[in-house]
């Protein structure tokens, strides 16, 4: 066998090429769904998005903004010291 | 000796256990990140039933018949510093040191009078008092998570923030029951006529006091 076909033969250092090729492309797909999760705040909308309602609930017990359900806050207004509904 | 190529390549096939490990991290990160979301918003919910129970037991505190309207008043803050003597005062703190954050700014009384809780209305004997708290969940607003960056980075107007109010009807104190009824017998004695000519029972320096209260 000459010695620029044995040279042809020879594999070594293929996977380390292979390797390399591998990890820049996991490592762009990475990037670029972070980048997508950034620019488009999915988790900022999925989140703060319905905080607006969560804080309403919190503070009055209803699945409204804060101020739109005040007037359905348990202990507001809404009974009389006797327990009468106003 | 050389080896033959068929069996290189074999050999080769058998060296690719590396790319599992760089997609376990992408996966874990990420994994990571979604969880965070979810344990923190828990987190914030709960304390927020907590917080609930604080401006309950503060309103609770305020209600009870004291000397004066200011004694009542103090109970609130007697009450606040008793809890956050507590292990609670390791997570909630009035700066922005802890988890999460309280904040006493109004009192709650004030805001029966506006419109947006529908106005009372009626007499002082029908007016709820309490206590208002402006929670904020810290940990949720300021972190900072790993691919899908802050949850509050679009957040408009005051997230992971929320008002809770306590009201209850409050018993009145006993420098009101006394003036409610020196008040009371100063009208008495100016309706029925030989009434003037008794003694001023009901002076400042001394009062009735009902067994119930005024």
């Amino acid at each position: 066998m000459s010695q620029k076909k044995k040279n042809l033969l020879e594999q070594s250092g293929q996977l380390i090429i292979e390797a390399i090729l591998l990890m820049t492309l996991f490592f762009g797909i990475a990037v670029m769904i972070q980048k997508q999760f950034k620019d488009q705040s999915i988790i900022s909308a999925m989140v703060a998005g319905p905080w607006a309602q969560v804080s309403g609930m919190i503070s009055n017990g209803v699945w409204k903004p804060e101020t739109e359900g005040r007037p359905m806050h348990p202990q507001g207004n809404n009974f009389t010291r006797e327990g009468d509904v106003q | 000796m050389k080896t033959p190529l068929k069996n290189q390549k074999k050999k080769i096939n058998y060296k690719q256990k590396g790319i599992l490990t760089l997609d376990f991290i992408f996966a874990l990160t990420a994994v990571y990140a979604i969880s965070m979301v979810f344990i923190l918003l828990a987190l914030t919910l709960m304390m927020s039933t907590v917080v609930q129970y604080m401006s309950f037991s503060m309103a609770r505190s305020h209600i009870s018949g004291d000397i004066s309207i200011e004694d009542q008043q103090d109970a609130v803050q007697e009450k606040l510093d008793q809890l956050l003597g507590t292990y609670l005062g390791k997570f909630i703190k009035t700066n922005d040191e802890g988890w999460f954050k309280i904040e006493t700014p109004a009192s709650a009384s004030d805001l029966i009078d506006d419109p947006g809780w529908g106005g009372n209305g009626g007499s002082e004997r029908q007016r709820p008092y309490g206590v208002g708290i402006r929670y904020t969940s810290l940990i949720l607003k300021n972190i900072r998570l790993p691919l899908l960056g802050s949850p509050g980075d679009q957040a408009t107007g005051d997230f992971a923030s929320a008002n809770i109010y306590s009201f209850m009807y409050r018993q009145p104190s006993t420098e009101e029951c006394l003036s409610f009824n020196r008040e009371r017998w100063q009208i008495i004695r100016q309706r029925f006529d030989g009434l003037d000519s008794m003694p001023n029972i009901l002076s400042d320096d001394s009062g009735a006091q009902a067994d119930n209260g005024c």
